[in-house]
């Protein structure tokens, strides 16, 4: 039974959400000025109509210089628009500079009624805040706004997180989390998830309530914080996560390397498809090309080093080309634990090594790591909800574990290498 | 008195050994990286950790008890606790694939059924013998189709191998769909009415060396993934033992 405080707490949520729903959303099928105002309610409710919801920024290559902003709509939309600009417009149509068609927009597999819009975009200029609405037939969000990448050596800070996939209220929980990280830090550049967004990446109505959930990490004043997609177990072979993150660094192939700025390389990796072979050689290929980056991180789900479950292929394919190139950390999922294991270098520890850092914690029960696991000697376990920060500057790279409750675990920091 | 086994001779030591490793090697999995049951448990029945866990280890100690036990042919209780607890494995690996769901519980076909043929008696000596052509079968049938699917693992394994740098992806997904043809033959022929020794000696063979793989490619300490696949060999093996022109009842 409810107590009579959260009774009137529940009343005034939904009071101010009816609120909400009728000055967000109004019909204007003629004009584009009928912009949801900036209070509108996010994270709460599904797509309706051809409303434009569940925005997302996605960075894959070039982040200084492009990304592809994505909403869904609840029925099929004819004009899907996105306005844009380097002034805010408060959501005057009108007023924007740029006015970009859906490059993209098609029906979800799997779902009878929502439908996905992508607008790439390109030739950006870097360290720039663009402003942007989203409009379908006539429909028209508030008005958002993201920072594109700096292209220059200035310090760089990322979220980084895994597995938000079975646990709904503590994946919300994550998500404010996130979002309260990102009000209180505005050079936050982006947030690179993991992967296994969902429980059955194949079911559309998980994948929807994810992007209604991924709506909460949007900041009161509008920014949204780019996503850097990774290929989880649990969309292994699913088509929905291409259409959800615009086909990130391919279709299937969900693999690619993102400047952070001039000295921060990040690549994403897929454990879903083969390790060896092509993906292997891009690998190899991108950490020869980018050897004199000073900061090279690598981003996949499931580990090298795991702190509860056995090694994946990406040990025997991987690790050796990290070893190489001495990359300076490596970034897994799958775990739902909290682990950063010793530097590693030939299966031992070694100052030089590379150091794993994760392992999931964004909405998934947490398990008891196996700490007595010779690589957590001089490393640290937990089990408990969490998102890492990582910054990168000129002196050092820093990794922090943040838990749901904005405490740090863990703090970890490296110098640069003689590169 | 208990009623002499369905098999026996040295057909019933391999498929014993068959039995053995498969709980060996199951029990050292769940040890060491926890198994699909305690995921199952703890993750989508929701059951506590500690729960979840003391059954899991609960289950590995036993059938890491039971092992032995199964080349003494009255321990029949044994070989079918041992099969129901892998079964069990089998069926949570299903539950909880993310791909090629209803491959799973083929795919581990001589796991479960090769202890469940040693329980049977000697009355029903046809239907043990189908058992162990449908096990073989199954195991080879479900590779084969995830080989043809292109399963990455799979891949991966090849260009794992020695000559697999030189070997190429393409190259490896092409001889990858050769092995999977080969695998559905192989599955097809098990089942003929009329046995063919040659198609046993294969699948004994090829399942031995595919087993072996997982140590070539992951090292020493993927033993138990080794050891846990053996019974893809030693079920075939078995057979071709049964099969041999010595033996009195070689015709089914």
């Amino acid at each position: 039974m409810l107590k009579k405080p959260s009774l009137l707490a529940t009343l005034a949520v939904l009071a101010v959400a009816a609120a909400a729903a009728a000055l967000g959303v109004v019909t204007a099928p003629k004009t584009l000025n009928a912009e949801q105002p900036a209070g509108v309610v996010l994270g709460e409710k599904a797509p309706e109509g051809a409303t434009p919801a569940q925005w997302r920024v996605i960075w894959t290559s070039n982040p200084a210089t492009s990304a592809t902003v994505s909403w869904t709509t609840a029925t099929r939309t004819r004009d899907n628009l996105l306005l844009l600009d380097t002034q805010p417009r408060g959501g005057k149509a009108a007023e924007y500079a740029v006015k970009q068609a859906a490059t993209e927009s098609y029906q979800y597999t799997g779902s009878d009624e929502l439908w996905v819009h992508h607008v790439r975009l390109a030739d950006l200029k870097p360290a720039t805040k663009y402003y942007f609405a989203t409009a379908s037939d006539g429909r028209a969000s508030r008005e958002f706004y993201f920072t594109t990448a700096p292209e220059d050596d200035v310090p760089v800070r990322f979220l980084y997180g895994g597995d938000s996939r079975s646990d709904r209220d503590a994946r919300r929980l994550m998500n404010r989390r996130i979002r309260t990280l990102a009000e209180e830090d505005p050079g936050l550049l982006c947030f690179v998830h993991g992967g296994d967004y969902v429980h059955d990446g194949d079911k559309m109505d998980q994948w929807t309530e994810w992007m209604t959930d991924h709506e909460l990490t949007i900041c009161a004043d509008g920014r949204v914080l780019p996503i850097v997609p990774t290929r989880g177990n649990h969309e292994s072979g699913d088509v929905q996560l291409d259409q959800v993150f615009d086909n990130p660094g391919g279709k299937g192939l969900n693999y690619f390397a993102t400047r952070l700025s001039s000295q921060v390389l990040l690549v994403t990796l897929d454990t879903e498809i083969s390790a060896g072979g092509e993906q292997a050689e891009f690998l190899r290929r991108t950490l020869k090309d980018n050897a004199k980056c000073r900061w090279q991180l690598a981003n996949y789900h499931r580990p090298a080093y795991p702190a509860v479950k056995e090694p994946s292929v990406a040990k025997q394919h991987w690790v050796p080309i990290f070893e190489e190139f001495n990359l300076d950390c490596a970034l897994e999922s799958d775990g739902h634990t909290i682990k950063r294991t010793c530097a590693i270098r030939a299966d031992k520890p070694a100052d030089d090594g590379v150091v794993y850092i994760g392992e999931g914690g964004l909405g998934v029960k947490q398990r008891t790591p196996e700490n007595d696991r010779w690589y957590f000697k001089d490393g640290v376990t937990g089990a408990n909800h969490h998102v890492q920060r990582v910054t990168a500057d000129k002196d050092s790279l820093k990794v922090e574990t943040i838990l749901h409750n904005g405490k740090v675990f863990d703090t970890w920091q490296r110098s640069p290498r003689k590169r | 008195m208990m009623p002499p086994p369905a098999i026996h001779g040295p057909a019933r030591t391999a498929l014993a050994a068959a039995a053995a490793v498969a709980c060996v090697g199951t029990a050292v999995r769940q040890l060491l990286y926890g198994g699909p049951v305690f995921s199952w448990l703890y993750f989508e029945a929701d059951w506590t950790e500690f729960w979840a866990l003391r059954i899991e280890r609960g289950a590995s100690f036993a059938l890491l008890a039971l092992a032995p036990l199964l080349f003494w042919p009255r321990a029949r209780a044994a070989a079918a606790l041992a099969s129901a607890w892998l079964f069990a494995v089998a069926l949570c690996t299903s539950a909880l694939a993310a791909r090629h769901e209803v491959l799973q519980l083929p795919a581990q076909a001589t796991r479960w059924l090769a202890p469940l043929a040693l329980v049977l008696p000697l009355t029903a000596r046809l239907p043990a013998r189908w058992l162990l052509r449908v096990a073989a079968a199954a195991v080879f049938a479900a590779h084969g189709v995830e080989a043809l699917l292109g399963e990455p693992l799979f891949v991966d394994y090849l260009l794992g191998l020695p000559a697999g740098s030189t070997l190429g992806q393409k190259w490896a997904e092409a001889l990858l769909r050769l092995i999977g043809g080969v695998d559905l033959l192989a599955a097809a022929c098990i089942l003929l009415p009329k046995p063919i020794r040659l198609c046993a000696a294969w699948m004994a063979l090829w399942g031995l060396a595919t087993a072996t793989l997982r140590v070539v490619f992951g090292g020493w300490g993927a033993w138990p993934e080794t050891v846990v696949r053996l019974a893809n060999g030693l079920v075939p093996l078995a057979l071709w033992l049964l099969w041999s022109p010595r033996q009195k009842d070689a015709s089914c």
